[in-house]
């Protein structure tokens, strides 16, 4: 497994597992540490023995970023999570496909608009309910396939966004 | 005596009135918009009315949802706290009008000491120094001609407003024009009022105010001054009483000058009178605030006197119980404002949740919050969190006090300026006590976050990788024998 | 359990020769395994950079929970086939520790002929999932191959033992609710699109992976139609059209570290729970074992010497030790877990052979998994020993072997010759793993004795026939005997063609067996019950 990427105040610190017996032996930016004796005294706070000095603090998980207060000062960590991105398959998705055939019935960009993730591209109406089609990434979009009032077939092409900076062209088949 | 009052005011301030009410055996009605449910003066009060509206911090300005909740609870007392309403002179006599005790002056003396020109002016008649200074009285060109005549550096303010907006520094004449153009064009969009003026900005100045209590019958006294120098983005951050190093004639002359204004005035409530004073002892009077003040708890710490109470008893009718002889200040008392921002950016307001909260609790320690775990601190509002003070034999041993409760104090899940403050609190130049309003700026090479040693960068990195389900797996979930092999290939 | 008091004098002439000998073949089997590993035209690794992938082992480290153990199988499969040109038969198989769980990683060698595979390819991934069926351990492949050698399709695709028996194992393993993984990361050509298919869970690299029946060469071939791999079967394809394929990831990073995210969700099920202590260090240095084994395959050496370097505290608890002594048997624990090891000691005769089927039995009573240690020239013959019931005794012990319910354990030490091999639980034995020494010999008996008997059969075929017996033809008897043992009784021989899970430098046994034995423990025992013992 790659070392975990952290950020602790802005700063980029890696950390490595180096060994677990016979104590947790972990490598934090360039130093190697010995931990031990990691107890959760109360709520909110963790405790433990760095190379033989305790360590007792304070932790808070918000949504992105853990609070961390030791000795009257507090840290802002971030933890990166490899993969999460691609967890529902949206991340790089090019082309935005129906899920259900319906109509049109709202276009809110036009071809060459910046949108966000989460912007809402257009409404369509399927089986009596509006839907609103959202972009599934940050991009540019490239192409709307689908016009104002067409109807449409699950699985047609609604819009496509232009590809990713730095996104990998497929190779050309070598079977 | 009032019999039930509503405070027109949130978070903290709410609560230190809620609690001074209940001492005094007075009903407490809160009011709050849907961004604040939950909050804790909600449940300190015997009851809550809702305000409605699309902004939040509009709903607690809305005088018709207020006046109609005093009505509906049969409030007959209503405190603006600061800030909102609390200096709103039509909003006072509104009140009035309607029968309702406003807990705070009459609506003139709002109006005259709420327009900084026209109060310069009262004082001026009353001869309280004022700063050089030049107003807007014609036209912009006049009046950068008059402000020029003052001599650099200069400041340029807003005439109605405060908070720092609308303030320039210029310190040279060819900046002159397109700073006050500037500040008139902020001025103009932040108080609908475009008025300007320009005052002497003075090398090194402190910022001493005044507590002032007057029962609107004739009785008006000090209660001793306070230090406020230490500010930032032209906000008070940590106040004081007694200030340091501050000459006891001179001080004794400033609060004489601050009851002179105050009883000119005949005023009635608590009130803060506030000073510019300089490094050779000169002091200018700057302006006059109607209202509680943020930091009134350093001068209730020194002097006993529930300020709060004080208030409620002269806006029931009632005149001062005591004489200024009565009043004497014991100890020295500081206050921090805890703020939801991130110093290192330029004070920058910071959202989040307040995930974890743990407040140290001493006998010398007052802890005025507004705000309980799991709340959400969003830009709705001001980023002042809660209020930290501490009270001391000395001003050593309360900044000492006050450094060890900040070191104490746990608020997580949303930025602060905590470790800020230690800092300000370890500084050497600030323990001394040499104080003016540009410290923040002179010392920010000793305030800014230290570099962390890698034993204390790793040790927050552990302890946040410690509680992280998938480090936990990765470090404590690999069974035996593997654990015990380690990194091991054939 | 005492500690085995040992009688190696490491000052001795004896042991430096040994220690000598027997290390410097520790270092030649680490450079073939060096250069198995990693030798490759440098073309294969510049193509596999431009594609923008990683080498298969950057793969295989980046899956890997960190500080952990990876127990390779059969790094030196292939060795001595296809002239070399199928290093490691051009797969990566073992054992090792993804989110916690205890796995099986099969990876395509992608350096090797684009991950082709060869006969003994499919072969060592049939091995391995075995392992995963017998050991109930959740498979993660790791995909990158080109599929079948077309030119040797009569030895990978039609029999029983082929490729189709790779996905019949997949789908037995799924049966078995044994989990599996499929990190496409580069092409599944032909039966090679059925392992993402057949897996349980599955995720593929945008624009590098791609899953197809027919490539595009193939496309081209049946329909004319030019089209790339990506438009044929790639990433959007699969997992937004066709539902092969379950995740899409931007880049072989996110693919490992979605995968690692499935295994994290996996349940564990208990695993046997046999007896077990905390792990300890044997007192003497497995260094040493260097210096024990001999360098001459005529030599005899005292097993119980291996033992204390292998078991924990070299504590070993010798059952029956005054009787049968050619057979050593006895309680030991190994990284922890306790186990029952049968070692040779010299022949097996007929009171060693009894002592060992009981001993087997006695495993079985104790829930104790076996460990074997090959030392075995084979069973005492002649007319006395027949007539004592050598035979039957040997039976015994398979027939205790086969029945046992505990897992099975095999190392080979030295020599495994004859039908010693059957009863210490050979490959044909279903031991759950075997492994192999670098001096290791085997064969149905020794090149000398082999080549003996051939030249008395010459000798006396010649005298029937009543020609003259001229020296020069049995000499060539015995010449061409020798070298065709010689070449395939040795040690890189047998681990070439699979006979093995892989060669061991002896100091790693004691890791491997731990490891071994540890991933035993996820499947239950079998039934207990034996057929008829012959007494």
């Amino acid at each position: 497994m790659p070392p975990t990427k952290t950020t602790i105040n802005g700063r980029s610190v890696d950390t490595e597992i180096i060994a677990r017996r016979p104590a947790l032996t972990v490598k934090v930016g360039e130093g190697v540490h010995v931990v031990t004796d990691i107890r959760r005294p109360s709520a909110g706070q963790i405790e433990f023995s760095l190379d033989g000095r305790v360590v007792r603090g304070w932790r808070f998980a918000g949504a992105d970023e853990v609070y961390v207060r030791i000795a009257g000062n507090t840290h802002i960590i971030n933890v990166a999570r490899p993969g999460a991105s691609g967890a529902g398959n949206a991340h790089a998705v090019n082309d935005i496909r129906a899920e259900m055939p319906g109509t049109v019935v709202a276009l809110h960009i036009a071809e060459g608009d910046s949108v966000a993730l989460g912007q809402k591209l257009m409404t369509v109406e399927s089986m009596k309910l509006q839907i609103g089609v959202v972009a599934p990434r940050d991009g540019v979009v490239a192409k709307i396939h689908a016009r104002l009032n067409s109807t449409f077939d699950r699985g047609a092409g609604l819009v496509s966004l232009a590809p990713a900076a730095g996104e990998i062209e497929p190779p050309k088949g070598n079977g | 005596m009032l019999k039930r009052v509503l405070i027109a005011n949130r978070s903290e301030i709410a609560c230190r009135v809620i609690r001074t009410l209940r001492a005094m055996g007075i009903g407490s009605v809160a009011v709050y918009h849907l961004e604040d449910r939950g909050a804790p003066h909600l449940d300190l009060a015997d009851e809550h009315v809702p305000l409605h509206g699309q902004v939040p911090s509009a709903a607690y300005l809305d005088q018709d949802q207020i006046i109609a909740a005093c009505k509906a609870t049969g409030a007959d007392g209503l405190h603006p706290g600061y800030g909102f309403l609390s200096e709103n002179a039509s909003f006072a006599a509104r009140a009035a009008n309607e029968g309702i005790a406003f807990i705070g002056p009459d609506a003139d003396v709002i109006k005259l000491m709420g327009d900084k020109i026209l109060s310069r002016e009262f004082a001026r008649k009353l001869g309280i120094p004022i700063a050089p200074s030049a107003t807007q009285t014609g036209s912009l060109e006049h009046f950068i001609e008059a402000a020029a005549a003052i001599g650099f550096p200069l400041l340029i303010k807003a005439s109605a407003g405060g908070g720092g907006k609308g303030m320039k520094i210029v310190r040279a004449a060819k900046d002159l024009e397109e700073n006050i153009r500037m500040a008139a064009g902020e001025a103009q969009r932040y108080f609908a009022d475009g008025r300007v003026y320009a005052e002497k900005l003075l090398d090194q100045p402190r910022h001493i105010e005044v507590q002032i209590l007057g029962d609107g019958k004739g009785n008006v006294i000090h209660l001793f001054e306070r230090e406020c120098s230490i500010q930032r983005r032209y906000q008070k951050v940590v106040e004081e009483s007694p200030a340091p190093n501050l000459d006891r004639k001179l001080r004794d002359r400033i609060c004489e000058a601050a009851v002179k204004l105050a009883s000119a005035a005949n005023y009635k409530n608590a009130g803060t009178v506030e000073f510019i004073v300089s490094a050779d002892g000169t002091f200018y009077f700057l302006e006059m605030n109607t209202r509680l003040q943020v930091e009134h708890p350093v001068t209730e710490m020194v002097t006993g006197v529930d300020l709060v109470a004080e208030q409620i008893k002269i806006a029931s009718g009632q005149r001062l119980s005591f004489a200024q002889k009565d009043i004497t200040q014991k100890g020295s008392a500081i206050e921090v404002r805890i703020c939801a921002e991130r110093p290192e950016k330029d004070f920058q307001p910071a959202v989040g949740r307040i995930g974890l909260l743990r407040v140290p609790v001493g006998e010398n320690l007052r802890f005025d919050g507004g705000i309980r775990e799991g709340q959400v601190v969003t830009p709705a509002f001001d980023s002042m969190l809660a209020k930290l003070c501490c009270h001391g034999e000395n001003r050593a041993g309360a900044v000492a006090g006050l450094e060890a409760a900040l070191r104490e104090l746990v608020i997580l899940g949303v930025p602060t300026n905590i470790d800020f403050l230690a800092r300000i609190a370890r500084n050497e130049v600030f323990k001394s006590g040499k104080l003016h309003t540009g410290f923040i700026a002179e010392q920010a090479a000793d305030l800014a976050p230290p570099l962390l040693a890698p034993a204390d960068e790793a040790a927050a990195v552990l302890a946040a990788l410690f509680g992280d389900a998938d480090f936990r797996r990765v470090a404590f979930g690999v069974p035996e024998p593997y654990a015990s092999i380690g990194a091991w290939r054939n | 359990m005492p500690a085995i008091k040992s009688l190696i004098s490491t000052g001795s002439e004896d042991f430096r020769r040994r220690y000598a000998h027997n290390k410097g073949l520790a270092a030649a089997l680490k450079s073939k395994q060096d250069e198995s590993r990693h030798k490759r035209p440098q073309r294969d690794f510049d193509r596999l950079a431009k594609q923008g992938k990683m080498t298969p082992r950057e793969r295989l480290n980046k899956l890997l929970d960190p500080a952990t153990p990876f127990l390779e199988l059969s790094t030196l499969a292939a060795n001595m086939a296809y002239g070399g040109e199928a290093p490691g038969a051009a797969s990566i198989c073992g054992l090792g520790i993804v989110s916690g769980r205890e796995v099986v990683i099969h990876a395509a060698d992608s350096t090797v002929k684009g991950g082709a595979w060869y006969p003994l390819t499919v072969k060592k991934v049939l091995r391995a999932l075995d392992i995963a069926i017998e050991n109930h351990l959740p498979v993660i492949h790791l995909c990158d191959s080109a599929g079948g050698q077309l030119q040797m399709q009569s030895e990978v695709f039609p029999d029983k033992y082929m490729a189709g028996r790779i996905f019949r194992n997949q789908a037995i393993l799924s049966k078995m609710g044994i989990k599996q993984v499929a990190l496409v990361m580069g092409h599944c050509t032909a039966g090679g699109a059925y392992i993402p298919a057949m897996s349980d869970y599955s995720v593929i690299v945008r624009g590098t992976g791609g899953v197809f029946l027919g490539g595009p060469p193939l496309v081209k071939a049946a329909t004319g139609q030019v089209m790339t791999a990506d438009e044929i079967g790639g990433a959007d394809l699969h997992t937004q059209l066709s539902g092969t394929v379950d995740y899409a990831a931007d880049n072989e990073d996110e693919c490992i570290a979605l995968g690692r995210d499935i295994v994290a969700q996996f349940d564990r099920g208990p695993k046997t729970r046999i007896e077990q202590a905390e792990p300890e260090a044997p007192l003497y240095d497995p260094d040493e074992l260097y210096g024990i084994i001999p360098d001459d395959i005529k030599h005899g050496f005292d097993m119980r010497e291996v033992i204390a370097r292998m078991v924990d505290g070299s504590r070993f608890h010798e059952y029956k030790p005054a009787y049968g002594t050619t057979l050593v048997c006895g309680y030991a624990h190994i990284l922890g877990f306790k186990v029952g090891i049968i070692a040779n000691n010299g022949i097996l005769f007929n009171d060693s052979s009894k002592k060992g089927a009981h001993f087997i039995a006695l495993c079985n009573q104790n829930n104790t998994p076996l460990v074997f240690l090959q030392n075995i020239t084979g069973y005492m013959v002649g007319r006395e020993y027949e007539i004592a019931g050598i035979t039957k005794d040997g039976a015994k012990m398979i027939m205790a072997l086969v029945g046992s319910h505990v897992p099975k354990f095999t190392v080979m030490c030295h020599a495994s010759f004859g039908a010693g091999n059957y009863g210490m639980c050979g490959r044909a034995y279903d031991g759950r793993f075997l492994f192999t020494w670098p001096n290791h010999q085997i064969g149905i008996m020794g090149g000398e004795q082999a080549a003996n008997t051939l030249v008395e059969v010459k000798q006396r075929q010649l005298e029937r026939e009543g020609l003259t017996v001229d020296p020069e033809v049995l000499a060539k008897v015995r010449a061409d005997t020798m070298g065709a043992f010689e070449s395939q009784t040795n040690a890189y021989y047998a681990t070439s063609q699979l006979w093995d899970d892989g060669i061991l430098d002896p100091v790693d046994t004691r890791n491997a067996l731990g490891i071994a034995i540890s991933a035993a423990l996820n499947a239950p025992f079998g039934v207990p019950g034996n057929g008829i013992f012959r007494f």
